[in-house]
């Protein structure tokens, strides 16, 4: 008997060992995970939420999800691993280098997606993305429309709220294609997800309070549904059933 | 010489006989040489000067200008006379006998039993036309002449051919033969013929060529077409290539006597095995048109047999049958990807085949499975059901290709299908590729099911086969000249997948499938003493699997991006493999072809395979091997051919069918190592059209015989046909003589001119 089929033979002496094993058991290489872009060396006014939004996706989905999201800076080689980027925050911050630009270009143009989210409409950091996205593409972010596959990808939604409701659209570049390349959204989704180390949830969501922070969980979920399944969810075969569905 | 005009009036004026046979004719005929409009103006000069002479004297009394009228009327008509030179000539003549051409058919269909006697056909028409010959001999008034005629006319030899082996009837050529012989004087032309024509000849064109003849066409039919009964496949109308799953209509025309009214089973057949039966009901003429419409499956070129079963009654079971060929070829392919979860390697497949224009991809992706809790009703989420009894029953023999992502199909009930899915590959020549991951191969408890018996590895029993550690796969000597792993421009060196990112994990399999072919390997753990397979391939009967044992070739795209390589690479081998899985022929380094489609008995076959090295260059030196089986005799041994391609890259075969029927050609080449294999087919007919024409038609005698005034009779009425007489006289000798110029003839022109001039003194006009 080879080694490595009496390894194999033994382990499964071990009752339920095996079989108790979970589905994703095939090693974190192969979990669905997400860059976080880090911009600066100011502290991560979020440090909880990407983590939140991955395990509430394992836990909601069949998507075997990484357990912490990886931070990445644009200069950084790993930057390709991560087909999903997100950044976030609320302050402006300096403009990119030229290589750092190209990078993230071609990070999207071979298959990634960014979801950007700001804690409010008019903060600085809303002018700053756009600034770098009109360098980057020179062209401007659109509104997503209702029927966009974001808001059918795993759950039906409306809209997207977060921590507040100050602006339920989604803007983004790409959207027509069959997957998107850059989303961002401006009422701090991720805010609704950070929760302190006791569990506790940091912020207040208003004015839908619980249910509106229900509803921004829902929409991190088709984010990494978009991320995963692309336009899945516009194939012909999905569309008779979601009409039946939106129409009760 | 003289010469007859248009004023010559020709009267017979005696007959008499100078000799035996021979018939004296003589006529008036004029003698002038003067040209015809001369002779029109002489004429009118003359009434114009009676005219004027008129006018002179109208005011006279009316006996005076009638009696000088008459006297110059008179003097103008001898002028005339003499103008016109009269004259007689003496014609001798014979009677010309009317040309009867007797035309006997040759063609291999008159070889056929008569139905009535049961003597060949030929040899019936052939006495019948020596009788008529014979009493037509007799009759001054006409002369027989015999023809024989199949696909081309020529003059009866002395000792006529013993039997009927023309390849073709043609109808049209005795037609005109008669027209060209006769000159339109034709006394009859005689068809002694079963009315099969070959060539098309329709009955609504055979006004042309019998309206120049001027004698009857009379068909003696050599047999008696209600007396042969017989249902023939007599030719299909179908375009040369149709597209896989696509609405496919050909027209069957079948022809057939004394069966109208019957229903029967058409059966089509493709490459031998049944496809389609429908039932038709003959017609009341003598040919049914029959459409035909069925999806084909799978691409390629393919025999398709057409068949009804034979009559006990039927003269002819051989025409119950039609093979014909149709290069079935695919618009796009249709591809089932099922992943049993999210992840990056599902998208980036998606994202692949979804950009692929030639491929019409159909998802389904598990986004929950039923240990996930969503928080939500399902009417806040817009997942559907997983329709599995629809697509691996109903729907599955439209795809070309299933793939099976990280999928463990036992949360779904899908164990009942799973054969269906082994069928699809080993008999509707699917294929099959299943991606890995923590649901896939064992995992996925695939083992010891109908998947297992198809996948290119052998797999271990129950779930926990899979090693984490990150490596790199190195491409083995089949990797090398296989389709599949191929990168073309986009690879570097002799193993562009070791400068590709590493791969993370690797489902473990207990070994490779007899047939199996491993193309990556792991560069350190084995399987079965071999190293491990990465992606392997197997031919399964008619389809073919493949196996990717890791789910992180994605990492081949956008990592492989970020490092600095291109990004089409995990492109490239997920469409190679999709074009082998569906055995595209432009992806085959061997490629055959049959000079033609259909060939007929007795005629070789040129067969050409061409061969192509790893970067499709022509291929020379390498050894080719060509089998040629018939369809239609499973058992039958096929026949080797051997050859060596030149430096094109080309070998050529000449093959003899040893007997008409459907065959299948497959060619293998190597060179140091197997290159690869291709198929073609062609379809052998009976020697020719006339072979497949042997039922007595009277359609086009009688419709002959309608324009021409003719009549279709039997052979024992072949000497009671009647014939034109056109009383046509051959002239031996002829002589002519004038009699104006006598002196009776001066005489009177001088008495009348002198006494209009008495006349005209005497009533007192100058």
């Amino acid at each position: 008997m080879k080694r490595r089929t009496f390894l194999h033979h033994s382990l499964r002496l071990a009752p339920g060992l095996l079989a108790a094993a979970p589905a994703g058991a095939f090693g974190e290489a192969s979990q669905v995970g997400m860059g976080h872009v880090r911009l600066g060396s100011a502290d991560d006014p979020r440090p909880e939420a990407l983590r939140r939004a991955l395990w509430e996706t394992a836990r909601r989905t069949s998507i075997d999800a990484a357990r912490d999201a990886s931070e990445v800076r644009l200069s950084d080689p790993a930057l390709f691993r991560h087909p999903l980027l997100v950044m976030h925050g609320e302050k402006s911050f300096a403009p990119w280098r030229e290589e750092d630009r190209a990078r993230l270009l071609r990070h999207l143009r071979f298959g990634g997606l960014l979801y950007i989210d700001a804690q409010r409409p008019d903060c600085g950091f809303v002018t700053s993305v756009e600034r770098e996205l009109d360098a980057i593409f020179g062209e401007a972010l659109a509104t997503a429309p209702k029927d966009h596959v974001l808001f059918k990808s795993f759950y039906l939604l409306d809209e997207v709220v977060g921590r507040t409701a100050a602006d339920t659209a989604v803007r983004g570049l790409g959207l027509n294609d069959q997957r998107a390349m850059v989303l961002m959204t401006r009422c701090d989704v991720l805010g609704a997800l950070e929760r302190d180390r006791l569990g506790t949830w940091t912020y207040d969501c208003e004015p839908g309070g619980a249910r509106q922070r229900e509803l921004a969980i829902r929409f991190m979920v088709n984010v990494m549904m978009l991320a995963t399944c692309l336009d899945y969810k516009a194939d012909q075969v999905h569309i008779p059933f979601i009409m039946k569905k939106t129409r009760r | 010489m003289m010469s007859a005009h248009l004023l010559h009036v020709t009267a017979l004026l005696a007959q008499q006989a100078p000799a035996e046979g021979m018939v004296r004719i003589t006529e008036w005929v004029s003698l002038s040489r003067w040209p015809g409009y001369a002779l029109w103006g002489a004429g009118l000069l003359l009434l114009g000067a009676l005219y004027l002479s008129y006018r002179a004297v109208r005011g006279a009394p009316r006996p005076v200008v009638v009696g000088l009228l008459i006297l110059r009327a008179l003097l103008a008509g001898l002028v005339f006379a003499v103008i016109l030179e009269p004259g007689v000539r003496d014609l001798d003549t014979t009677p010309e006998p009317n040309l009867v051409i007797l035309a006997v058919d040759s063609s291999a269909s008159m070889a056929e039993p008569d139905g009535a006697s049961g003597r060949p056909r030929y040899d019936g028409a052939l006495a019948a036309a020596q009788a008529l010959y014979t009493q037509l001999e007799a009759q001054p008034a006409h002369r027989p002449h015999l023809v024989l005629f199949d696909d081309a006319v020529r003059a009866m030899p002395e000792a006529p051919p013993a039997t009927a082996t023309g390849a073709g009837t043609v109808l049209r050529g005795p037609l005109e033969t008669a027209d060209t012989l006769a000159r339109g004087k034709l006394g009859g032309l005689v068809l002694f013929t079963d009315g099969n024509d070959t060539d098309g000849l329709l009955a609504e064109d055979v006004q042309k060529l019998v309206e120049g003849l001027q004698g009857p066409v009379h068909t003696v039919l050599a047999a008696q077409p209600e007396a042969f009964r017989d249902v023939a496949i007599d030719r299909v109308l179908a375009d040369e290539f149709a597209f896989v799953r696509n609405p496919l209509t050909f027209q069957v025309v079948l022809r057939h006597r004394g069966f109208s009214g019957l229903t029967l089973p058409l059966s089509l057949a493709e490459d031998g095995q049944p496809i389609a039966t429908k039932q038709i009901t003959l017609s009341d003429t003598d040919e049914t048109i029959v459409d035909f419409t069925f999806e084909p499956k799978t691409a390629g070129k393919h025999i398709y047999t057409l068949s009804c079963p034979p009559r006990p009654e039927e003269r002819i079971v051989e025409n119950n049958r039609f093979d014909f060929a149709v290069k079935i070829i695919r618009d796009r392919i249709r591809v089932l990807q099922v992943a049993g979860r999210p992840s990056w390697d599902e998208r980036f497949v998606r994202r692949l085949l979804k950009e692929n224009p030639s491929v019409d991809l159909i998802s389904f992706f598990i986004l929950r499975s039923p240990s996930d809790n969503a928080a939500a009703s399902n009417q806040e989420l817009s997942l559907i059901p997983f329709p599995t009894r629809e697509l691996f029953t109903e729907q599955l023999h439209t795809f070309d290709v299933v793939i099976l992502q990280d999928f463990n199909y036992r949360p779904y009930q899908m164990g009942m299908y799973l054969a269906n899915i082994r069928d699809f590959v080993t008999k509707n020549g699917g294929g099959l590729l299943m991606i890995g991951g923590s649901l896939s191969f064992s995992e996925g408890a695939y083992d010891n099911t109908p998947i297992a018996d198809i996948l290119p590895v052998t797999l271990w029993p129950g779930p926990g086969h899979i090693d984490e550690e990150r490596f790199t796969p190195r491409l083995t000597k089949a990797g090398r000249s296989h389709p599949i792993t191929q990168l073309g421009d986009l690879g570097r060196g002799d193993d562009p997948f070791a400068q590709l990112p590493a791969l993370a994990g690797i489902n473990l399999v207990r070994g490779v499938a007899p047939g199996g072919e491993v193309l990556l390997s792991h560069p350190f753990l084995n399987a079965d003493g071999e190293a491990h397979p990465v992606i392997a391939v197997r031919e399964v009967e008619n389809g073919r699997s493949m196996a990717i044992l890791t789910d992180s070739t994605w990492t081949w795209s956008l990592p492989h991006v970020g490092a600095g390589g291109r990004g089409d690479v995990h492109r490239r081998l997920f469409a190679n493999a999709l074009r082998w899985l569906i055995r595209d022929p432009e992806l085959s380094r061997v490629q055959v072809a049959a000079e033609q489609s259909v060939a007929f008995e007795g005629e070789p076959v040129d067969i050409e395979v061409r061969t192509f090295d790893p970067k499709y260059r022509p291929q020379g030196d390498a050894d080719v091997v060509l089998e040629v089986r018939r369809l239609d005799e499973p058992g039958a041994e096929p026949v080797v051919l051997r050859a060596q391609s030149g430096a094109d890259g080309t070998a050529r075969f000449s093959f003899d069918p040893p007997a008409a029927g459907p065959y299948r050609v497959n060619a293998r080449a190597s060179e140091k190592g197997p290159i690869g294999s291709d198929v073609d087919a062609f379809v052998v007919r009976k020697g020719s059209l006339e072979a497949r024409h042997l039922q007595p038609r009277d359609g086009l005698p009688r419709a002959l015989a309608e324009r021409s005034g003719g009549e279709v009779v039997g052979l024992d009425e072949a000497t009671s046909l009647r014939f034109e007489d056109h009383e046509r006289r051959k002239v031996h000798r002829q002589s002519s003589r004038p009699i104006w110029d006598q002196a009776w003839v001066v005489a009177l022109l001088c008495l009348v001119a002198a006494a209009e001039w008495w006349w005209r003194r005497r009533r007192g006009f100058a």
